[in-house]
């Protein structure tokens, strides 16, 4: 391989990693909203809620993730629906992780002693102004690794999209790969670029879980 | 009984697939959609070198995606008036199957069981499968594929499993993902065989110097890579066997000939035979 | 949507669920006691294991298990290791997520406030001791819940190993969906299969999750 083809590669692979870091970011923000939502039902909701909740994240976890892009985004024309690519993808791909986040989420609220609440209660606080001060910034701490490893877990699944019609990190190492039939170099150069995002995204991640050590 | 529970089964699946509703009644046909659009829509690959992949230039290109541009030249007056929808072999039978492409151009095979679900044209190219094994190998003919201690690699595709069972039952048959996975596992050791379609094995040989050959002879039959669309729709099909078989025998055959040199090298299959009467 | 063409094919199907669930045992076994190496490197008192802990996890959950998996089982034989194509893919999801679940385990024991452990010896207690009675239950309940997210991940990571020629289920889903082009019946089937799976794998976890409730009063 020339150089000049090798910077050209690495265009496009850093073209593709754009992709992924947007796709990422979308579905992320989808599954942490829609997660905690999912574990606030299980454990303060209205029961039949909270069973509909547990029911969503057993299903949504066991199917694989291939099968809801490909059975929702060409169910569209069906539903009289014309939507973007990257909306469904960011969509889907946030509320299967919100199903995953709320597990993490559940955990971490969970093991915040229940003195707490019976404590804030005893100072006259509201149920609200109790979780959002007392409770909600102690199971941040719990929750961030094991959120962390669902963030990365959620962005390494973004290649999933290629099924669909959609592009980005591993299609476009997968197309250099089957043009010039060397398929284990390619695949390497997208790990580098994976390892750039993920790892700025663990370093972030890192950085805050330092700063609320032991609350 | 049975099939009343199967087809309830089935309708409930069909309904968590999100699927279940078929848009009932009269249609009118997608062909007239595509004139009115001004633009094709075309279900294609980007990984399957010769026939549709990303050139050294970022250019989608391949003997199947120019050969789409040449059926949106037929049916919307212009080759560029065409939308390419790139998707994995998972994708590409629901893309057409769901509407979201007008047809498909992807290395599909023509194959029976498939008929029943998936609408062919005619062939626009015959696909031949041959076999590359390492230079030296104690296997010299197809003949001797079928031994124990054989590894036979190819990709994971109906018409090669079936191949690999019918010609070479003692053999060890695996089946990869993708051409290039097959092709590294014969060069890793992986595998001592591959059955790959002839273009992407001729592809391979040549750019790996000379460390490996090609057998001589093709393995098995000759198949028929076919246009594919969802079934149902005559007035399309019509459409795009006709222009199909315009390129490959008739009006359009010079069109045809220079794409197929371009891409293989060689003269693709004569026209037909003259038949004087 | 025809059910007779799935029944017709099960045999297939079947063979490929079976290999995905010895798939999926070998890396949950070898992921959930990787995991547990890892949570004691990285929260090792000597700084050499901490790092090679960190640049264990860093690597492994930074990189996609494709591009893992086609090193173990391309790579290592040019280095004159042979390996299974079953073995590379139960050893490099065990790897990858040995990075994840000892993380989660790390979480969930540092969660734990450090007084309490210094309570514990206070009292008298061995190391070992304060750890299995104070310690393990307390984060059992905290680290259950994403224990379980990634063993559920594990089941359906184990369709990577389709890419490397292990006639699992997604393999077999592959080759019906190629032969008869019938995507919306194939992937349906296999979704409640992988389903089942998770379902089983989910069904233990609640079965432990109900001795060591993750809600204490």
């Amino acid at each position: 391989m020339t150089s000049a083809l090798l910077i050209s590669s690495a265009l496009y692979l850093a073209q593709g990693a754009l992709v992924t870091v947007g796709l990422s970011f979308g579905m992320i923000a989808v599954a942490t909203v829609a997660g905690m939502l999912l574990a606030l039902l299980r454990l303060y909701g209205w029961r039949p809620l909270g069973l509909l909740a547990a029911a969503y994240g057993l299903a949504a976890r066991g199917v694989p993730l291939l099968v809801l892009l490909i059975g929702s985004y060409f169910s569209l024309p069906y539903l009289g629906l014309d939507l973007p690519l990257w909306l469904v993808v960011v969509l889907i791909g946030g509320l299967y992780f919100a199903a995953y986040a709320a597990e993490v989420f559940r955990a971490a609220l969970a093991a915040v002693p229940r003195t707490q609440w019976d404590a804030g209660r005893a100072l006259g606080m509201r149920r609200v102004q109790l979780f959002t001060i007392v409770i909600l910034p102690q199971a941040r701490r719990l929750s961030l690794p094991p959120f962390l490893n669902v963030a990365l877990v959620a962005v390494k699944n973004t290649s999933l999209v290629s099924a669909i019609g959609g592009w980005e990190l591993v299609a476009a190492g997968r197309e250099i790969g089957e043009r010039t039939m060397e398929i284990l170099p390619a695949y390497l150069a997208v790990a580098a670029f994976y390892f750039v995002i993920c790892f700025s995204i663990s370093r972030i991640g890192r950085h805050v879980e330092k700063k609320m050590r032991y609350v | 009984m049975f099939h009343r529970v199967s087809r309830l089964a089935g309708g409930l699946v069909a309904l968590a697939m999100g699927l279940g509703l078929n848009v009932a009644g009269a249609q009118e046909s997608r062909l007239d959609t595509i004139v009115k659009r001004d633009k094709v829509i075309v279900a294609v690959s980007s990984t399957a070198r010769p026939n549709g992949f990303i050139d050294e230039n970022g250019r989608h290109t391949g003997f199947e995606v120019e050969f789409a541009r040449l059926m949106a030249k037929a049916l919307v007056g212009d080759p560029d008036k065409i939308e390419l929808m790139t998707t994995t072999v998972d994708g590409r039978f629901p893309a057409v199957l769901s509407g979201m492409a007008d047809f498909g151009i992807s290395t599909a095979t023509i194959y029976p069981d498939r008929a029943v679900r998936l609408a062919f044209t005619r062939p626009y190219i015959d696909s031949s499968t041959l076999v590359v094994v390492p230079k030296g190998s104690p296997i010299k003919t197809l003949a001797d594929l079928d031994n124990e201690g054989v590894v036979l690699g190819s990709t994971n595709s109906a018409a090669m499993v079936d191949r690999a069972s019918t010609y070479a039952p003692k053999a060890k048959a695996v089946f990869f993902d993708t051409d290039s996975a097959a092709a590294l596992a014969l060069k890793s050791g992986r595998s001592t065989a591959w059955q790959a379609d002839s273009a992407a094995a001729n592809f391979f040989v040549g750019h790996n110097g000379d460390a490996f050959v090609v057998l001589d002879g093709s393995l098995g039959t000759i198949n028929n890579n076919a246009v594919f669309m969802k079934p149902g729709d005559f007035p399309l099909w019509l459409a795009l066997d006709t222009i199909v078989r315009e390129y490959v025998n008739g009006s359009r055959y010079g069109e045809y000939a220079a794409l197929y040199r371009t891409w293989f090298g060689k003269e693709p299959p004569p026209q037909r035979p003259f038949n004087q009467n | 949507m025809n059910l007779a063409f799935i029944l017709n094919n099960a045999p297939l199907l079947m063979e490929g669920a079976a290999m995905t669930v010895a798939l999926a045992i070998g890396a949950l076994l070898g992921a959930t006691l990787g995991g547990g190496v890892v949570a004691f490197l990285r929260m090792s008192r000597y700084a050499p294991l901490r790092h090679v802990g960190t640049g264990f996890v860093e690597i492994m959950r930074n990189t996609p298990i494709l591009v893992q998996i086609f090193v173990l089982y391309f790579g290592l034989p040019t280095l004159g290791v042979h390996m299974s194509a079953f073995t590379s893919a139960v050893l490099a999801m065990s790897l990858q997520n040995s990075a994840y679940i000892g993380e989660i385990y790390r979480a969930g024991l540092e969660s734990i406030h450090p007084r309490q452990r210094e309570a514990a010896l206070a009292l008298g207690m061995m190391p070992g001791l304060a750890l299995r009675v104070i310690l393990l239950p307390q984060a059992l309940r905290r680290v259950l819940p994403p224990l379980g997210n990634q063993l559920i991940i594990i089941v359906k990571d184990t369709s990577v190993a389709s890419t490397i020629a292990v006639a699992e289920l997604t393999q077999a889903s592959k080759l019906l969906l190629d032969r008869s082009a019938a995507p919306y019946e194939t992937f349906a089937t296999v979704a409640l299969i992988y389903l089942a799976i998770s379902a089983g794998v989910a069904g233990v976890l609640k079965l432990v999750e109900w001795r060591y409730p993750v809600r204490v009063s």
